[in-house]
C-alpha cells in the first residue's frame, strides 16, 4: 500500500505535534505501520522536570506561584522539537484527560508539579492503563487537584467525613464516566433508560481510600514533586470502603485499599469505551462510529495478548484504524476542530521554527484575544478546556446529535483572538523561536508551488484545489521581489481557513 | 383558564416565529423592515435585562448566607466544625429584613459580602433559601427511595451547571435565557445583542434561533488583519475575509465561518455603539470587569435597539473542597464588592429597576466538614438584585440544621425545597412571559405551584 505526501501529512497531524517534510517523507517511505512502530518503540526523551533542572529554575525565584514561565518552555520544547512524537502527543492527549493546573498546585516549585505530571503522562502513556491511573493518584500535583493530599480519615466525634472529590472525579472523568456504556461507547439502556455508573454513596464509600496520602519529603529541593505521596497510616480510613459493588473490609491499610481500588474501578467495563472514545476524540476525530471505538475498547481489553489496558495498542488501534486511515473526506461531520494548542505547534514544526539560543520563551497562551484561548496544562478546572461530549447549540451539528468539543473554546471573541495571534508568529515568530522559511522562500517565485507546500504541511490532503488557487492568485498580487512576504501571506491565509481548522 | 391558555400560546407562537419567518435569505433590508414590523407588532414597552452571576464550583449556601439566631447559629456552628465562621464576625451584616424566613429564624450575610447589606435593608435584594434542581416536590423519603423523579447526575459539577442554566444535563440543546428571549424575538431589532456572555461559554442564553453572543471585558474583539492590507496587497486582505467567512458544508466548518463573520459584524456595531458610554465606579476585578463590560452594553442598549437582554458573567473557584476560609471570603468580597458598584451604576444610568441580577452555582455544598473544606451539595442559597426586585427579605424554608435530618440527604446536603424552575419562572414573569409561556421556558413548572414564588414587585 502507498502512502501519498498528503496522506502521510493528515496522518502525522494525528499522531504528532504537526507533519514536517522530513517526516512526511518518513512515513511515505516506510508505511505508516512500520513508522508508527518505530515511535512506539522510542525510549522517553530528556523529561521536562530534568530539562528544567538543567536550566536552574529549580531557585528561589520560582518556588512560589506566579512566574512558572519555564513551564511553557519546557512544554511547547517538547511539543515542536521531541523526537518521540507519539508518546509526548499521547502525553498531551492524556493531559487533557487527567487534568491538572499549574495554579492549583499547592506546593512549593509549582511548575516541576506540573512538569513532572506530564512527564508521568508519557512515561505511561504507551504502558498500561492502571499502573498511569495508579501514579495519576499517587502524585502531588494530583492531590492538590483535586485536594486529596492532606485528607483525613472521618471523625464520627465532630462529623467531619472524608474529602470527596477526587472519589467522584476518578471515576466520572478518569475512568468510567457518569452512564453505563457498551463496548462501542454508546450508552446502555435499560428499559429505555441510560444507568447511572455510581451513585453517592458509591463515592462517599470510595472517598475513604483517598485519606491519609500526603507530600513525600520536606520542600527543601524539588525532588518531592516526583515521589509519589506517601501514606500515614494513622490518617487513614481502616473502616469499611463500599463502592461499585465492592467491599474492602475495616481494618485494611491504605496501601492494600488503593490497590484494590484500582483494581475494582480498571476492571471496570466501561474504561475500555470510555478512555478509548476520549483518545479517538483527542487525536483522530470528534465522532467515530461506534464501530471504531468498538475496535479501540476491545484492544483495550485484550491487547491480543491476553492483557487489558495496554495503551501502546490502543494507540496503535487508534491510529492505524481504517476509518482514521481511509476516511470519507467528503464526510461534513468527520474530523475534529485543531485545537489552539496544535496549531501553533504545527506551524513551528511545518516551517522548521525552532529556538535559536535554547530558551523556548514561549508565553502563557491563556488570553483569548490575542493569543490561542489555550495554553498547555493551565486549564482553569479539572473538567479541561473543553468537555468531550459539547456540541454547540442552536446549529446543525447539534440538530445531527453530533459533538464538537472544541468548539466550547471557540467564540466570537477567540476567533478574533487566534487571527490576531496567528499575524504576528506567521510574521516574525515568538521571541527566540525563529524561522527563515528558506525552502518556501525558494518556491516563493512560484505562488501555485507556494501554496501547494503550504498546504501539504499545514492541512494534507484535505484541502481544496479552489482554496488553494485562490490563496495562490492573491499571493500572485505580492512583488515577487518580497518573496519572504509572499510566504507569510499564503501562511497567513491557509491557517485562516476553517478546511486548515477543522484536521480531517 | 382555556381561553387564556390559548391566547397565551398564540401570542407565544406569534412572537416565537417573528423573526424565524423572514427567512435567512432575504436580502438584508428587507429582513430590517420586517424586524421592524415585528418589533412594533409585539415590542414590550420598556427596557428589561435579566444578569446572571454564576459562581462556578458550587457556591458553599453556609458560609454564604449563615445561621444567625441563636439556636440555628448553635446547630450550625456544630454542625460545621472548623470552617463554621465565628459569630462574632456576622453581628455587622445580619439582616434586619422586613420579613423573617418562614419558620422564624434570621441569617446573617458573609462578612466579606458586607457591601450587599445595604442593598438588603433598602429593599434592593432578596435572598433565596433553599433553591436548586427538583423536577417535582421531593421528600427526603423520596429521594432515598427513588419514587420521584429526580433530576439527573446530581452532585456533578458540569451536568448541575447545565441543569441550572437549561434544566437538563450536559448536552442540553437550549438554556431558559435563550427560551425566555425567544418570546421577545422581536423586541430587539438584531438577535445577536439579545443573550450575551462575558463569562464564558454557556448554555443558558442558547434559544431557538441563537446562542449567546461572546464579548471580552473590553466588549468585542476586532481581526486586526482585517483592518490593513496584508503586506500591502488588499486582494489577500478580501480573500482573507471571504475564506474565513463564507459558508461551507462541512458542520465544524461551518460553524467556524459562522462564528467569524458573526464576530466580524457585531464588532463593528458593537465599538461604534460603546464608544460614547462610560459607567462610573470602580470596576476593578476579574467579575466587576464582567459586569462592568455589562452595564455598558446596556447604556448602549437604544443604539444597539436592544429592549430584552439576558446577560452571563461568570466567577471560578467556589469548588472548595479543602481550604475553604481562606478562599472563600476572598471571593465572596469579589462578588459583593462587584455587585454593589454594578448595582450603583446601573441606577446611575437610569435602569435599576429595568435590570435584575441573580446569583446562580450548580450546587450548594455539604453542610459538615471534611476537615477544612465542604463536599458537593445540592440546595443552596441565592442573591437576588435590583430595584423591581421585592427585596428586603427572604424567600423559600430553610430546615431544621442536623446533618441527618429531614431536610438533608445523604449526610448534610441540603434538599431542595425551591425549584429552579421556580426562581426562574418568576424572574420570567417579570420580564413579561405569560404563565403558559413560563410553562414552555421551564419544563417542571408545572409541578410545583405557581404562585409559588414571586421575588418581583407587581
Amino acid at each position: 500500500m502507498t502512502v501519498t505526501p498528503g496522506q502521510a501529512s493528515r496522518f502525522l497531524a494525528q499522531a504528532t505535534f504537526g507533519p514536517t517534510p522530513s517526516q512526511i517523507d518518513a512515513v511515505v517511505r516506510d508505511g505508516y505501520a512500520a513508522w508508527l512502530d518505530a515511535q512506539l518503540a522510542m525510549p522517553p526523551s530528556q523529561t521536562h522536570f530534568d530539562w528544567l533542572l538543567q536550566q536552574r529554575k529549580n531557585t528561589e525565584a520560582f518556588k512560589g506561584n506566579g512566574i512558572n514561565a519555564p513551564l511553557e518552555s519546557t512544554l511547547w520544547r517538547k511539543f515542536i522539537s521531541a523526537e518521540d512524537q507519539v508518546r509526548t502527543r499521547v502525553a498531551f492527549a492524556l493531559s487533557e484527560i487527567f487534568v491538572v493546573g499549574v495554579q492549583s498546585i499547592t506546593a512549593s516549585w509549582p511548575l516541576f508539579g506540573a512538569a513532572g505530571f506530564m512527564d508521568l503522562l508519557a512515561e505511561h502513556a504507551l504502558g498500561n492503563y492502571q499502573d498511569l491511573l495508579t501514579a495519576v493518584t499517587r502524585n502531588l500535583s494530583m492531590g492538590c487537584m483535586l485536594t486529596y493530599r492532606g485528607n483525613r480519615k472521618e471523625d464520627p466525634k465532630t462529623g467531619r467525613h472524608p474529602d470527596e472529590n477526587y472519589a467522584r472525579e476518578v471515576m466520572q472523568l478518569f475512568s468510567i464516566g457518569l452512564l453505563e456504556l457498551a463496548p462501542d461507547g454508546t450508552v446502555r439502556r435499560v428499559d429505555g433508560a441510560p444507568v447511572e455508573t455510581y451513585t453517592n454513596a458509591d463515592v462517599q464509600g470510595l472517598a475513604k481510600v483517598f485519606t491519609g496520602w500526603d507530600i513525600n519529603g520536606p520542600e527543601t529541593d524539588v525532588e518531592f514533586h516526583r515521589r509519589p505521596m506517601a501514606l500515614n497510616n494513622a490518617l487513614h480510613s481502616m473502616a469499611e470502603k463500599r463502592f461499585l459493588g465492592a467491599v474492602i473490609p475495616p481494618g485494611t491499610d491504605g496501601h492494600l485499599s488503593l490497590k484494590r481500588a484500582m483494581d475494582v474501578i480498571c476492571a471496570h467495563p466501561n474504561v475500555g469505551p470510555f478512555i478509548g472514545m476520549q483518545l479517538i476524540q483527542r487525536l483522530v476525530t470528534s465522532n467515530p462510529s461506534p464501530a471504531y471505538v468498538g475496535r479501540v475498547s476491545a484492544v483495550f481489553n485484550d491487547d491480543g495478548q491476553g492483557r487489558r489496558g495496554n495503551l501502546k495498542a490502543v494507540v496503535r488501534a487508534i491510529l492505524l484504524d481504517p476509518d482514521a486511515r481511509n476516511p470519507d473526506l467528503g464526510d461534513p461531520g468527520w474530523g475534529k476542530v485543531r485545537e489552539p494548542i496544535l496549531r501553533f505547534s504545527g506551524w513551528a514544526r511545518a516551517f522548521g521554527a525552532t529556538s535559536t539560543n535554547g530558551a523556548w520563551a514561549m508565553p502563557d497562551t491563556t488570553d483569548n484575544t490575542i493569543r490561542l484561548g489555550q495554553s498547555p496544562m493551565r486549564s482553569a478546572t479539572v473538567f479541561n478546556f473543553f468537555r468531550p461530549r459539547y456540541t454547540p447549540p442552536v446549529t446543525e451539528l447539534a440538530r445531527r446529535h453530533l459533538v464538537a468539543p472544541e468548539l466550547q473554546i471557540t467564540d466570537e471573541t477567540s476567533i478574533a483572538g487566534y487571527l490576531n495571534f496567528l499575524a504576528i508568529y506567521a510574521d516574525r515568530g515568538w521571541e527566540d523561536l525563529q524561522t527563515t522559511y528558506a525552502p518556501e522562500v525558494a518556491l516563493a517565485h512560484d505562488p501555485q508551488a507556494l501554496v501547494a507546500r503550504v498546504v501539504l504541511l499545514l492541512a494534507g490532503d484535505a484541502f481544496s484545489a479552489q482554496t488553494a488557487s485562490a490563496i495562490a492568485n492573491a499571493v500572485a498580487t505580492l512583488p515577487a521581489s518580497r518573496p519572504r512576504d509572499r510566504v507569510r501571506a499564503a501562511i497567513l491565509l491557509v491557517a485562516a481557513t476553517p478546511e486548515y481548522l477543522v484536521q480531517k | 383558564m382555556t381561553r387564556s391558555h390559548d391566547a397565551d400560546r398564540r401570542a407565544f407562537l406569534l412572537r416565537a416565529c417573528a423573526l424565524g419567518a423572514t427567512g435567512a435569505a432575504a436580502p438584508l433590508a428587507l429582513n430590517l423592515a420586517a424586524l421592524g414590523a415585528a418589533a412594533a407588532q409585539s415590542a414590550p414597552p420598556s427596557y428589561k435585562a435579566l444578569v446572571c452571576v454564576f459562581l462556578y464550583g458550587g457556591n458553599d449556601p453556609y458560609n454564604t448566607l449563615v445561621p444567625f439566631d441563636d439556636a440555628a447559629y448553635r446547630a450550625y456552628a456544630a454542625a460545621r466544625g472548623d470552617i463554621a465562621l465565628p459569630r462574632d464576625a456576622l453581628r455587622a451584616t445580619a439582616l434586619r429584613g422586613k420579613v423573617a424566613a418562614a419558620g422564624g429564624g434570621q441569617f446573617a450575610l458573609a462578612p466579606a459580602l458586607a457591601p450587599l447589606a445595604p442593598l438588603y435593608e433598602n429593599g434592593q435584594m432578596a435572598a433565596l433559601l433553599n433553591v436548586g434542581p427538583l423536577v417535582v416536590p421531593t421528600s427526603k423519603a423520596d429521594y432515598i427511595s427513588a419514587r420521584v423523579p429526580l433530576p439527573p447526575k446530581l452532585f456533578s459539577h458540569n451536568d448541575q451547571q447545565s441543569y441550572w442554566q437549561a434544566l437538563a444535563p450536559e448536552g442540553a440543546a437550549s438554556g431558559w435565557g435563550g427560551r425566555l428571549t425567544d418570546l421577545f424575538a422581536g423586541a430587539n431589532t438584531q438577535r445577536t445583542f439579545t443573550g450575551i456572555t462575558a463569562g464564558g461559554s454557556t448554555v443558558l442564553l442558547a434559544g431557538r434561533k441563537v446562542a449567546g453572543y461572546r464579548v471580552g471585558i473590553n466588549g468585542s474583539t476586532p481581526i486586526e488583519l482585517l483592518y490593513r492590507d496584508m503586506y500591502g496587497s488588499s486582494a489577500c486582505t478580501a480573500l482573507l475575509r471571504q475564506l474565513i467567512t463564507q459558508p461551507r458544508e462541512h458542520l465544524m466548518e461551518r460553524e467556524l465561518s459562522r462564528i467569524a463573520a458573526q464576530s466580524i459584524n457585531a464588532d463593528t456595531q458593537l465599538r461604534a455603539a460603546l464608544a460614547d458610554v462610560a459607567v462610573p465606579g470602580d470596576f476593578n476585578s476579574p467579575l466587576a470587569q464582567q459586569l462592568k463590560i455589562v452595564a455598558r452594553i446596556i447604556g448602549a442598549r437604544q443604539a444597539l435597539g436592544a429592549r430584552r437582554q439576558v446577560f452571563f458573567v461568570s466567577q471560578n473557584g467556589y469548588d472548595n473542597h479543602t481550604g475553604l476560609n481562606d478562599t472563600h471570603p476572598a471571593l465572596l468580597r469579589e462578588l459583593g464588592q462587584s455587585l454593589a458598584v454594578f448595582q450603583a451604576a446601573l441606577s446611575s444610568l437610569g435602569v435599576a429597576d429595568q435590570v435584575t441580577t441573580f446569583t446562580a452555582s450548580e450546587f450548594g455544598r455539604t453542610l459538615g466538614s471534611n476537615g477544612n473544606g465542604s463536599d458537593h451539595g445540592w440546595g443552596s442559597h441565592h442573591l437576588v438584585l435590583g430595584g423591581a426586585v421585592n427585596g428586603g427579605r427572604y424567600y423559600g424554608t430553610h430546615p431544621e440544621i442536623a446533618l441527618d435530618g429531614p431536610g438533608f440527604v445523604d449526610n448534610g446536603r441540603l434538599l431542595p425545597t425551591l425549584a429552579v424552575d421556580q426562581l426562574g419562572a418568576s424572574l420570567g414573569a417579570w420580564f413579561g412571559a405569560g404563565r403558559d409561556e413560563l410553562g414552555m421556558v421551564f419544563p417542571n413548572l408545572r409541578n410545583f405551584d405557581a404562585e409559588g414564588l414571586n421575588v418581583m414587585r407587581a
